[in-house]
């Protein structure tokens, strides 16, 4: 049985990673936006 | 109702009226939980990991062969 | 309907009439850019990381990640999540088949162009068939949970909902092509990932995770078991389901083509990276239906349901039903008018251009394209109408794309291969695949497509190979 600190680890990881997908995405259109690359 | 292992299950209902008055119990439902069988289940899991694995192998390999 | 309709009628039509107006104008600023046919269909070849990564991380977002990840969460458990999450490998694997596609097809604009120059017309025929029927039922499926999810959080009925939503994405699609599905996408993306966030926090808040795991351990043990068969089928199934979806349709090669080709590779590599936790967040508010005490009589619903709840049980209870709303209308977006330019731009380029020989000039293209776009809505919007089952139509296409993972694979990478042994395979592949989906277990379709395709595909490098030429439009 997968254990309650593992699940912990992925619920969080899960969040974590979402919220810096997030930060990711706006940290490079700036990039993009400043070297005008975006499209 | 998930996430049961496999076994035999019987659920009833009943229903308590707010002033805490119990009716009668429902006749039970009998529930079998069974999964696909372990020799057919190993089968299909080596040739998912067959499959999954050659793929990932077979596009890796090209891409640095032909880069 | 198991949602409590958490928005009145009126506000439900406002939220999405808004966010529908907003990507219309926007679709029309950016619609100028397109100048050419390539323009329209292409965003003019110049696609950089940010908006590449975004766009290809959120039409891999449908209503399913959001909707179906909760399911599989609460049906199979820690695997169910981690078997979903599973299909951002199709992401990354498409990092490489970018570069390559890049290399080989320098002026590429379809994935029929590659089936059409490397298998002949009868590859590509074949192709145009499987293609056809996965994307358009993918559409249709998108299309009919913009209109239950209308329904079930404001009471709207199904055909108005459903019309509204297609309406929308088909009118800033037709004004500004892929610029404005990419543009849109970004904005889509972010909204997607925060209301994802921002949920999983507020259940977080609510119930602790080590009491859900108490909780699925006494009540619904087998979520958590590392030995459950059909989540551990799932897995490789899915995967195999998630390869032939992204390698084969023309959704991810026109994002190949659109893209700056030294970016498209990292795109889509990162777009994967950001994709794979999704159905483990998504997932993991189902998972804490039962020890919040959620009474759950529809699973399909699982996941919005478990997100109005607590986010009723926080100071944010009115508003819960526009978060929801709004992060579900953009994964569907985002996919639909994806789909929307993918496939008419086959349609265009390959029937148009391909079967009856006509060529686009900078006067006809936005004509022609409209035609197409409009063409596909309308008859995605008469299926979901329907009241087919077109979702099992859509699960069921999983041997059908399943099939066609190695002739792609092939066809770019290797020297030499007896073309006509590969089509037969693909043509056996979604044979038996079918069957097994349908007589054996749903969990086995892809898999054994994949795995016919493939044994077909490594023969045909062996017996009676014809070289392979390159590429040329």
């Amino acid at each position: 049985m997968f254990s309650s600190g593992f699940l912990t680890f992925l619920v969080f990881l899960g969040l974590i990673w979402t919220a810096l997908g997030a930060l990711t995405l706006i940290a490079l259109l700036l990039l993009d936006w400043k070297r005008g690359d975006l499209w | 109702m998930t996430g049961l292992r496999e076994g035999r299950y019987s659920f009833r209902v009943r229903q308590i009226a707010p002033d805490g008055k119990e009716g009668e119990w429902s006749s039970p439902l009998s529930l079998q939980v069974q999964y696909l069988d372990r020799p057919t289940l190993f089968l299909l899991l080596s040739v998912g990991a067959i499959v999954a694995g050659s793929t990932i192998f077979a596009i890796t390999f090209g891409f640095f062969k032909n880069r | 309907m198991t949602l409590a309709a958490a928005l009145n009628q009126s506000t439900g039509w406002a939220i999405v009439i808004s966010l529908g107006v907003l990507w219309v104008l926007l679709g029309i600023y950016w619609g100028r850019r397109a100048k050419t046919s390539e323009g329209f269909m292409l965003a003019g070849r110049n696609v950089g990381l940010a908006l590449g990564a975004a766009t290809a991380m959120a039409t891999w977002v449908t209503s399913n990640t959001t909707m179906v990840a909760p399911l599989l969460a609460y049906e199979k458990g820690v695997w169910g999540m981690l078997a979903y999450a599973s299909a951002s490998f199709g992401l990354l694997l498409f990092a490489p088949l970018a570069f390559r596609i890049r290399k080989l097809l320098p002026n590429g604009v379809t994935a029929g162009d590659f089936f059409r120059l490397r298998y002949g017309r009868l590859g590509w025929a074949v192709f145009l068939v499987i293609t056809l029927v996965y994307s358009i039922t993918w559409l249709v499926t998108m299309a009919i949970a913009g209109g239950k999810l209308l329904e079930a959080l404001a009471a709207i009925p199904f055909a108005q909902g459903m019309t509204l939503i297609l309406v929308v994405c088909v009118l800033y699609t037709l004004f500004g092509g892929l610029y404005a599905v990419i543009g849109t996408d970004f904005i889509q993306s972010l909204i997607i990932l925060i209301g994802i966030v921002f949920i999983d926090f507020v259940v977080i808040q609510n119930v602790e995770v080590a009491a859900v795991h108490t909780h699925l351990a006494r009540e619904q043990p087998a979520l958590l078991d590392i030995m459950m068969p059909a989540a551990l089928l799932a897995i490789f199934n899915n995967m195999l389901f998630g390869f032939g979806e992204v390698m084969h349709n023309n959704v991810w090669w026109s994002r190949a083509f659109a893209m700056r080709e030294k970016i498209a590779p990292k795109a889509f590599f990162l777009s994967g990276i950001l994709w794979f936790p999704i159905p483990i967040a998504a997932g993991f508010i189902a998972l804490a239906a039962g020890p919040l005490g959620v009474n759950v009589t529809d699973p399909s619903k699982v996941g919005p349901q478990v997100a109005e709840h607590v986010l009723g049980l926080s100071a944010l209870g009115p508003y819960a039903g526009v978060i929801i709303l709004v992060v579900l209308f953009c994964s569907m977006a985002s996919s639909i008018d994806s789909l929307l330019a993918a496939t008419s731009d086959l349609l265009v380029r390959d029937i148009y251009e391909g079967v009856f020989k006509k060529s686009l000039t900078p006067e006809t293209f936005r004509p022609v394209a409209a035609v197409c776009i409009i063409s596909v809505s309308v008859i995605a919007w008469l299926l979901a109408l329907s009241g087919l089952p077109v979702d099992q139509v859509l699960f069921s296409s999983g041997p059908l794309v399943a099939s066609l993972i190695w002739p792609v694979i092939a066809g770019l990478f290797w020297k030499q291969l007896n073309r006509t042994l590969v089509i037969l395979g693909i043509v056996f592949a979604c044979g038996i695949g079918l069957w097994c989906y349908f007589e054996v277990q749903t969990y086995t379709g892809a898999l054994v497509a994949a795995a016919i395709s493939m044994i077909f595909t490594i023969a045909a490098r062996y017996l009676g190979p014809q070289p392979l030429n390159p590429l040329s439009s």
